[in-house]
């Protein structure tokens, strides 16, 4: 029921109906959210019950009998915009499909397709996640922005990325930034670590020339952006390859193909180095740690049949790609919610 | 957030001693423990205090987690998968009791 009054919040812009300062009656509110609406006919009833709800979580007030305030809370739907689309997206969006997981889980067993998932059965549709909502431009902001809301929350910061890998004791080396978007993490690293060249590889989709003349020109002899699949053989030759929220959008049998996708161009000593979630072992994180963790897990299989990790699952992830991988550790830097995990190849190179 | 911590440590006095002056045990997290606290509501002040404690409790956890980050959590529990999973796959009878 938490989300049921959260999303008639969102969902009926209730936030905006009460006035900043001072309070409003359930009678001129309910006025003002149906005018808001349309003219949808909902009844104060219906709103004060629903509102009434919501201030059980602590969204409005009740000063005095029948008339509503602001709390905090409800403020941050009027001054955050990131939180607002995250409770949008999480209460509109994404409520169906989770109720869907168990039911696709019983017309899927064991399903590691992007395509049989909570979202599929929801919105009785077969393409994956990030298709699917590319489809719909208010979906595909929403989820955007919601995932600000969520990167913007400490311990996602590039700072993490920047200071919680050795970066320095690579010396003048190549790394090839995979999946690596527009080259944004790579200019951070690349700013902190002079020595270092960067690849930064994507689709083509994500190589306009508009990109391409987004990169910093302080930068422009270091980091280079090109296309590549990473579902396909490597190319380029080079010390490290970087893989930054990549892996937990897919499911192990995805996962293993992009490490092997990468061995024709691996060399002895070449290094893999991913900076991703990290499930913790069972009860040795506290107590928002776990849960956001477990939170994250479930997420990604409501969405992508993928999942998040723990220290042995990426572990055996690499011995199932290939022998010749040599699993290093799996560490959380200081600060950061998100894990590096390391690997070698141990193979002589072909 | 020291008022709240003050009625809650005076809350759960009034339980645990009512509790411990009848030789009873609190309710428990633990598999082997009591599923409910053996309160009833004619014990009216160990009852109420018991009420109290878990509004208490729960605005101490709230404002500990502050507005924004409590309404993030609040709307990605819509994503409390886990208590449907194990309803719907009646996984909870095939747990071992110890």
């Amino acid at each position: 029921m938490n989300s049921l009054s959260l999303q008639a919040v969102w969902d009926f812009n209730v936030a905006e109906c009460v006035p900043r300062t001072g309070t409003i009656s359930y009678e001129d509110l309910t006025a003002k959210v149906e005018a808001a609406n349309d003219n949808l006919r909902i009844g104060v009833l219906n709103l004060r019950r629903l509102l009434r709800h919501a201030m059980t979580n602590r969204i409005f007030c009740e000063p005095v009998k029948g008339q509503v305030a602001h709390t905090r809370a409800s403020l941050l739907f009027l001054e955050d915009e990131p939180l607002k689309n995250w409770v949008g997206f999480m209460c509109n969006d994404l409520w169906l499909p989770i109720a869907n997981v168990v039911s696709a889980m019983k017309k899927w067993p064991a399903s590691e397709e992007p395509t049989e998932t909570g979202v599929n059965l929801a919105y009785g549709q077969s393409l994956p996640w990030f298709d699917f909502i590319q489809q719909d431009q208010e979906f595909s902001e929403r989820y955007n922005l919601a995932m600000k809301a969520h990167g913007g929350a400490a311990g996602y910061g590039l700072e993490h990325v920047v200071k919680g890998y050795p970066w320095g004791d690579l010396g003048k080396a190549t790394v090839v930034d995979m999946g690596g978007n527009q080259g944004y993490v790579s200019f951070a690293i690349a700013e902190a670590f002079p020595s270092l060249s960067f690849v930064v590889q994507d689709q083509a989709g994500m190589r306009t020339p508009e990109t391409i003349a987004k990169v910093p020109s302080a930068l422009a002899d270091r980091v280079r952006l090109t296309t590549h699949d990473f579902f396909t053989p490597q190319t380029e030759i080079a010390d490290v390859y970087f893989f930054r929220m990549i892996f937990h959008g897919f499911a192990d049998r995805y996962c293993v193909r992009i490490l092997r996708a990468l061995i024709p161009a691996l060399r002895k000593g070449a290094r893999i180095v991913i900076n991703d979630g990290a499930l913790p072992e069972p009860g040795t994180a506290g107590y928002i740690e776990e849960r956001t963790m477990r939170t994250m897990d479930l997420f990604m299989q409501v969405t992508v049949n993928a999942r998040e990790r723990e220290a042995d699952d990426w572990a055996a992830l690499f011995k199932e790609a290939d022998d010749r991988f040599r699993f290093h550790k799996v560490w959380l830097p200081e600060g950061s919610r998100m894990s590096f995990i390391e690997a070698e190849w141990a193979g002589d190179g072909d | 957030m020291s008022a709240l911590g003050e009625e809650i440590a005076a809350k759960t006095k009034i339980v645990t001693e009512y509790l411990s002056a009848r030789g009873l045990e609190a309710a428990s997290l633990d598999a082997d423990g009591l599923a409910e606290f053996p309160i009833s509501p004619e014990d009216e002040v160990p009852f109420k205090a018991r009420l109290e404690l878990i509004a208490a409790t729960k605005e101490l956890y709230d404002i500990s987690l502050g507005p924004k980050e409590g309404l993030r959590y609040l709307a990605w529990d819509v994503c409390t998968l886990g208590s449907i999973v194990p309803y719907h796959e009646k996984m909870l009878t095939h747990l071992p009791r110890a």
